[in-house]
Parts: structure tokens; C-alpha cells; sequence
């Protein structure tokens, strides 16, 4: 493993957890549910050292696995509330936008904040045109939502 | 309804396999002889054969060669689509397509383009392609490019999916031999002190000081009384001193297994997987775990981190050696994709009565029996005669032939084995699944003891295809049944309940690729919510795994739904009971332990039966079938929305396919499930009335796997 490339602290987090799972993991039969999790985990976080083949350059990352075509993401909320459109790093700026992407380049996992207003995350998908209203949510109409605990 | 299967997979079995030289095929295996037994690794299975390191530099045989009548003539400068290779007397050349198929020969893909037909777009109505959303995130995958959900993978990040379903591409391969032939790993560690141990015991963080401080201790008691006893060793010691024995069975074991993990280390180390700065010595620490995990997945060895014969043996052989292994795995999945096989031997050991050959057999139309034959082998031998690959070293030499981007054209054109005569495009397929030994007595005590239910039959899936009267299998494989699961109720407590698998006839209405599982409204938030790289930072997301569409779907990559069939005056009704056959990414699962009711398969073999299955029975492309889930939920101060767009990329077959459930041998007690939720022992629950469970279709693959 080079320095630099493990996946963070979830994926440490979660490898913790197995460890400690793990226990006796050796005469273990049936894994914990932290074992299958470490599972699901592990196929996907698999840090490898990075040796550019002597007859080319390193493999190019490139966003989606399908040129081509675009698709337009519109994202409706109301202007007033100065919602800010988080992907990643990247501020896409307030909604209502438009987002321009590769279609079937995979969805993207969208945060978006507004002041007064709890953070949402939600999800857009490339596999077509779509236009997803979103709706805010403050401190009281939350206590409404699964999972709140005034609920 | 259409009755034609869909573009693609008439292109992956066309070629006249009951017309082409059988003589050449004789010669080959004949050829070949017992070397070829074992050549054909199936894809998701450990490979428990050790290949000691001397083995690679053993003389060998000059190389095989293509019989003349499979040799087509080298074509300079055809288009890339109309290109295959064959190597010829050790020399590559380029031919076409068009004469290959002329042949008789299949020409086999190994772009990295290719996916099993069931993930790939189809030919829809009126001629407009139906794309399967998942097919691109596929390709993504098998190419090291992306994650699942599509995005760029980081710097030196690698995907291991084969145990998922998604064998590495073959320029990912390529990439694998060329670092390999560089770095030399074979030469950092020593094969024998691995070989030496049948496992090396691990533990916890919190168990593991303890454990080798008590091993220290044991070694400093044993060396007293060794030189007390003036033995020259342990071994002599316990032969002069029958008391120290069993300490001194149990010291030598553990030396070795202590050699065993440094041995380990070094070859994680030297492969990439482990970084030395991050692990201590000795210690089976996160970062030793972890790369133990990357280099099992990497190697398709089911041990999950822990340290067992089939990891050991795979850490043994030199580097290229699983290269060349894993080359194989591939290879057979292309082939047997690109001729429209799916046996694989898997039932030729089967010791159920199949005829005068033992076995299970069929009748020809020459009036004699021929065994059920595995293709996979032949499939694999045949396609690695044409590319000219024996060794590690022609694998290497292959590899560096071809740059990356040749892999975007790549064919090989080979002489598979021909098809079965029972072959065809609407084959009189169907589907049985033997439940084994069955338990539907609760298994705690009254203090939550586990009682011992034992199987000594274990749930098995079997694919058969009737041909002159009889039921022929073509493919058994390991599958799972329902059992007592617990489970959360409506009023947010844990319950045991019985979830078991639906007994009787059904049918296969419907395949679905990269399905969606929609979670009840009682499964746990908790499972809801992880974190992961977004572009390029790590945040809070909704959790896709388990509801997919993925290969951490709880519907595995494929499904085929089991439902009821009832006729009636308005023609058949079909009703879902929540069973399905599908694949799975909870491979070790397969090894014994129970699902919620549904029949799991490896990823790998669902995929290949699938894909079988749309190749050889009419069916009708539906295409992807759109759902709008859409549920908001609150966590820690934040809201979460989970959307489903689709439930997955439909085929219906038509007719469907009958599956039968057998009910199995039921043991114990009790002859009959017992319905509802049942109190786990010991525990005490707010009320006394206990609630009534969900019987929705959803409802059955609650939990971390249906």
C-alpha cells in the first residue's frame, strides 16, 4: 500500500471494527454482521501501489465509463431559500440549476444546504433527463421524518 | 411477444457448433491428455491446488500448436470489428472474423467491452436499444476505472470483484502480469515456510498481545525443560518426556504458523498490498488485514481475512502463477459466455443413478448415452491453445504484444467444444431446488442456548433440460434456503421469525439484471446512512449497497423472481412471494448458513445462468421498469433521501420457466413452520403482545441479505 492511497477514515473505521469482529476469526464459520460488512467493505476499498507499466503512462481516470451523450439534471427548489447544491467538493451553486453530465456516468450523491434549514442529501441519476423538486426541511417539520427521535 | 432472443446473445451462439470438425477436437484433447483435467478453475470457487514454486521453472513440454484444419489464414489490416487473433507455431497472427465463423470456429471477445449478456443493452421494439443503466457502471468496474456508483477510483485503487461477479478485464490483467514479470516476488519469500502451516491463527486487537504473550510463555517453559532434560530439540524433548508432548505439538505449530505470517508479510509487501510504514510486525493489524483481504479477493480465495490452507497456498505460488490462474477464471467465463454453455462440470461427480455411465447422462441421437458433459474445461483449454498461452511466461509474452488499447478491438478465434445436442434456442429448461435437510423446530433453549440442528444435506440448485422423456441436469450448484432470522417488528423490538423458502411449483416469469430490493419501512435506518468519497471528499450519503442496482445489492447482479402461476379464465395470474434465485455478494454464505427464504448463488454463477437461460428460452426484453421510490428519512441531525428510479433491467420469459422447490428432509420435531415472530429467550419486551409480521415480498429480504 503506498502512502496516500487508503480510502479515509471510514474505511479504517470500518477495518477497526472488523478487526475487532474478527476475534477468533479463524475458527469462526458464519461471520459477524461487522465481518460482512468488512465484506461489502473490502471489494471496494482495495489500495494498490501505483507502478507505471514500463510501456505506457498510468491508467487515466476519467469521469463515467461512457462517453458521449449528456443529460440534463434540473434541481427545483425554491429561489428564496438560497439553497446551496453541494457534489463532493464541488458547489454547484443555488438552486434551481441545471447540471450537464455524461449519461450513464453513474449517479451523484448531491448535499444541499440553505440557511434555516436542515442539510438534505439526495441523489440524481444520468441514465436520463430528470427535473427533482426539492423540498427543505427545518427543525420542527423534520421531527415529522422516520428516524427522528421526537417522532 | 418476441420470440427471438435479443441481438446480442444470438451473436454469442451462433457458428454451427453441430457441424464443425470433431476430429480436431479429438486430436486436442487427446493431446492434452490428463493435463487438461484440471485446467478449468470455476470461477468463483477456492483454489485449494498448490503450485509449489519450483513448478514455474520445471522443463516442460514444447508448445501446443492449432491442428492445420483450425489454422485461418493471417489477414493484414482488416477493421478492428472484423479482426480476430490466433497464434500459429508461437507466432501471432491476425485473421477475420468472417472466416473463423466460416470455419466453425466461435471468436471469443476479449475486449473491455465485453459484460455477460444479461447486463448488456438489447435490441428492444421497433429496433430502439434498451439500455441497461448498469451496463456502463459494469464495464467501469471490471477496468479499474470507477466504483460503483461510476465515479473515478483514486490514484493506485484497484476493484477485486471477482468473488462479486465482476472478473477483472483483461487489460486490468495485463496490468497484473507486466507488474508482476517486473517486480520479482517470487524471489522475496519462501514457498516452503508457508507451505508449512495448514493456517496461522489471528486474532482481535484485544486478544492477539495476549495470545502471543501466552506462546511466549510456552516457549520459555518448553526451552527449560528442554535443556533440563538435555533433548537436542522439542521434538526430542517431548519423545523423552511424554508430559511436554502436547505443549510442544501445540509450540512447533505455532512457530511455524509465525514463519507462515512473516513469509506473509513479505509477499503482501512486495506486491503492492501492504504498506510497510502503516503495519507492525507480527501484528495482524488493520493494515495486514486489510491487505490479506485485497489479496484474497484479488486471488478469488473465500477466506475472508482469515489465514486458512487455500490463502496460504495462493501466497506460496509465485505471483504469475495466480496471474495465470486468475487469466483462467477469466478466460472460461468468455468462452462459455461466447458459446452459450453453462455446464461446467459441476454435476459429473454427482452420485445420484444417471444410467449405465454413472452419472447423469442423456440419450443421443445415435441411440447411446453420452454423459452431461463439462464444457468449461474443453471451452477454457480450447481458447487458451489459440492465444498460445501455456505458461506464465507466454501469458506475460502476450500481454506484452498487445498495448492497452488493444484490448479495445481484441478476439480470439478458437475451436470450443460443440454444443450438446439438446442445445437449441428454446430449450425445455427448468429449475429445481432441493431445500436438503430442513429444521423448522426453533433452535434455542429456554435460556437462548442454541440446540444443535445438524444437515447432513445441504440445499442444492439444479438446472435441467428435458430432452427425449427425460430430465437431464445440466448444473448443481450450492444454493440457500430460508431459516429462523431475527428480525425487527413494528414496535421496533427484535424478534426471531421463520422465514422460510416457498415449497412447490413456481415458475420464472421474469430475469432481472442489477435488480433493486426496496427496504421496508421497518428495516434499520441506521444501515441507511454511510459515509463515502464523493468527489473527492468523504461525506455522508444515502447507502445504496443493499438496495442496489450493484454487486452489493441484496438482490445480487441478477434475479429471477419466483412467483406463482394460478390460470384461470383471463389466462394465467402470476403471484411474487418475495423468493428469488439470485446472485449474491455474501459468497461465504453459501457455505451453510441460512437467507431469508430466497436461493443465492455466487454473482459469478448467476450471471452464467442467466445468461444461459435468456440465450436458450423465448423471451421478451422489457427493459429497465420504472419505480419513483422515493423515502426521506432523518439522521444525526441531517435529512437523507433514498431514491429508487427503477427496479431493475427486466427480461420476461415466455414461456416461463417451472421451478420446483422440493420441501427436503424435514428433521426434528415440529413438521410445520411456525408463523409470526417468535420472543428471543432472555429478553424482556415492553408489552406482551407480540406484533404481527409483514408478509409483503419486500419483506422477506429484510435484513443484510435475502
Amino acid at each position: 500500500m503506498t502512502p496516500g492511497k487508503t480510502r479515509g477514515g471510514f474505511f479504517s473505521a470500518m477495518m477497526t471494527a472488523f478487526v475487532i469482529a474478527a476475534g477468533c476469526g479463524a475458527a469462526s464459520r458464519s461471520p459477524t454482521p461487522a465481518a460482512r460488512e468488512a465484506q461489502r467493505e473490502g471489494a471496494r476499498a482495495a489500495p494498490a501501489s501505483e507502478l507505471p507499466l514500463p510501456d505506457e503512462a498510468p491508467e487515466p481516470v476519467v469521469s463515467g465509463s461512457v462517453a458521449g451523450p449528456q443529460v440534463t439534471l434540473k434541481l427545483l427548489a425554491d429561489a428564496n431559500r438560497k439553497a446551496h447544491v453541494f457534489w463532493g467538493r464541488k458547489d454547484l451553486g443555488l438552486a434551481p440549476l441545471e447540471i450537464r453530465r455524461p449519461r450513464g456516468s453513474g449517479p451523484l450523491d448531491l448535499l444541499v444546504v440553505a440557511p434555516g434549514f436542515l442539510p438534505l442529501h439526495t441523489r440524481v441519476f444520468t441514465d436520463h433527463d430528470e427535473t427533482l423538486s426539492v423540498r427543505l426541511y427545518d427543525e420542527e417539520a423534520a421531527g415529522s421524518l422516520l428516524g427522528h427521535p421526537i417522532r | 411477444m418476441s420470440a427471438d432472443p435479443p441481438r446480442s446473445i444470438r451473436g454469442s451462439t451462433q457458428g454451427g457448433r453441430l457441424a464443425r470438425i470433431v476430429p480436431a477436437m479429438l486430436l486436442m484433447v487427446a493431446t492434452l491428455g490428463c493435463g487438461s483435467k484440471s485446467s478449468a478453475p470455476p470461477a468463483v470457487v477456492q483454489d485449494r491446488q498448490a503450485v509449489p514454486a519450483s513448478t514455474a521453472s520445471a522443463p516442460r513440454p514444447q508448445h501446443l500448436t492449432l491442428p492445420a484444419a483450425d489454422v485461418l489464414p493471417a489477414v493484414p489490416d482488416l477493421p478492428a470489428e472484423q479482426r480476430a487473433v490466433q497464434v500459429v507455431g508461437g507466432a501471432e497472427r491476425t485473421v477475420a472474423v468472417g472466416a473463423a465463423h466460416a470455419r466453425g470456429l466461435t471468436v471469443v471477445d476479449l475486449t473491455d467491452a465485453w459484460v455477460p449478456s444479461v447486463i448488456d443493452d438489447h435490441a428492444g421494439p421497433k429496433g430502439a436499444t434498451l439500455v441497461n443503466p448498469y451496463h456502463a457502471i459494469y464495464l467501469g468496474l471490471a477496468a479499474d476505472r470507477t466504483d460503483g456508483d461510476g465515479q473515478p477510483l483514486a490514484a493506485g485503487e484497484r476493484n477485486y470483484l471477482e468473488l462479486y461477479g465482476i472478473p477483472p478485464s483483461l487489460s486490468v490483467l495485463r496490468r497484473r502480469f507486466l507488474e508482476d514479470a517486473r517486480r520479482d516476488c517470487a524471489a522475496s519469500f519462501d514457498p516452503e515456510k508457508l507451505l508449512a502451516a495448514d493456517e496461522v491463527r489471528t486474532w482481535g486487537a484485544s486478544t492477539e498481545a495476549k495470545e502471543l504473550a501466552k506462546q511466549a510463555a510456552r516457549g520459555t517453559r518448553l526451552e527449560a525443560a528442554r535443556l533440563a532434560a538435555g533433548a537436542a530439540t522439542l521434538e526430542a524433548l517431548a519423545a523423552v518426556d511424554s508430559r511436554t508432548a502436547k505443549d510442544v505439538k501445540e509450540r512447533l505449530r505455532f512457530l511455524a504458523e509465525r514463519a507462515a505470517f512473516a513469509e506473509a508479510e513479505k509477499r503482501l509487501v512486495c506486491e503492492g498490498l501492504l504498506d510497510p510504514t502503516k503495519h507492525k510486525s507480527g501484528s495482524y493489524d488493520t493494515a495486514m488485514r486489510t491487505a490479506m483481504l485485497s489479496f484474497q479477493q484479488k486471488q478469488a480465495v473465500m477466506d475472508q481475512a482469515d489465514i486458512k490452507r487455500g490463502t496460504l497456498e495462493a501466497l506460496a505460488r509465485p505471483p504469475l502463477e495466480n496471474d495465470l490462474l486468475a487469466l483462467r477464471r477469466v478466460l472460461t467465463e468468455r468462452a462459455m459466455h461466447a458459446a452459450g454453455f453453462v455446464e461446467d462440470g459441476s454435476v459429473s461427480d454427482d452420485d445420484r443413478p444417471g444410467g449405465a455411465l454413472g452419472g447423469p447422462s442423456y440419450l443421443g441421437a445415435d441411440g447411446t448415452r453420452h454423459r452431461v458433459p463439462d464444457l468449461a474445461t474443453p471451452s477454457l483449454d480450447a481458447v487458451l491453445l489459440a492465444l498460445g498461452i501455456e505458461t506464465p511466461g507466454d501469458a506475460v509474452a502476450f500481454f506484452r504484444r498487445h498495448a492497452r488499447a488493444d484490448f479495445a478491438w481484441l478476439k480470439v478465434a478458437a475451436r470450443l467444444p460443440p454444443a450438446p445436442e439438446y442445445h437449441g434456442p428454446a430449450m425445455d429448461l427448468s429449475a429445481e431446488i432441493d431445500r436438503g435437510d430442513v429444521w423448522y423446530d426453533f433452535p434455542f433453549d429456554a435460556k437462548g442456548q442454541r440446540l444443535p440442528q445438524p444437515r447432513e444435506r445441504f440445499p442444492t440448485f439444479t438446472l435441467f433440460v428435458k430432452w427425449r422423456g427425460e430430465k437431464v441436469p445440466l448444473v448443481r450448484w450450492r444454493t440457500t434456503v430460508g431459516g429462523w432470522r431475527v428480525e425487527l417488528a413494528s414496535d421496533g423490538q427484535e424478534y426471531y421469525r421463520y422465514k422460510g423458502s416457498d415449497i412447490g411449483p413456481r415458475v420464472w416469469h421474469h430475469i432481472v439484471a442489477a435488480p433493486v430490493w426496496i427496504p421496508p419501512s421497518s428495516s434499520p435506518l441506521a444501515s441507511f446512512v454511510k459515509e463515502k468519497r464523493v468527489n473527492g471528499i468523504y461525506a455522508r450519503v444515502t447507502n445504496y449497497d443493499e438496495t442496489g442496482p450493484g454487486y452489493l445489492s441484496a438482490y445480487g447482479l441478477a434475479a429471477a423472481i419466483h412467483e406463482e402461476m394460478r390460470r384461470g379464465p383471463d389466462g394465467p395470474k402470476f403471484f411474487d412471494n418475495g423468493i428469488r434465485t439470485h446472485g449474491s455478494f455474501d459468497y461465504l454464505s453459501l457455505r451453510g448458513r441460512f437467507s431469508h427464504g430466497c436461493h443465492r448463488l455466487y454473482n459469478q454463477q448467476a450471471m452464467r445462468l442467466f445468461s444461459f437461460v435468456l440465450g436458450h428460452r423465448k423471451m421478451r426484453v422489457v427493459g429497465s421498469i420504472p419505480l419513483g421510490f422515493r423515502r426521506t428519512f432523518y439522521s444525526q441531525g441531517e435529512v437523507f433521501e433514498m431514491r429508487l428510479p427503477s427496479r431493475g433491467f427486466y427480461y420476461e420469459l415466455d414461456p416461463p420457466l417451472p421451478v420446483e422447490v422440493l420441501e427436503g428432509t424435514v428433521k426434528g420435531t415440529l413438521q410445520k413452520p411456525i408463523a409470526g415472530y417468535v420472543p428471543k429467550p432472555g429478553v424482556k419486551y415492553a408489552s406482551s403482545k407480540i406484533p404481527t409480521a409483514s408478509t409483503s415480498p419486500d419483506s422477506r429480504a429484510g435484513g443484510d441479505a435475502p
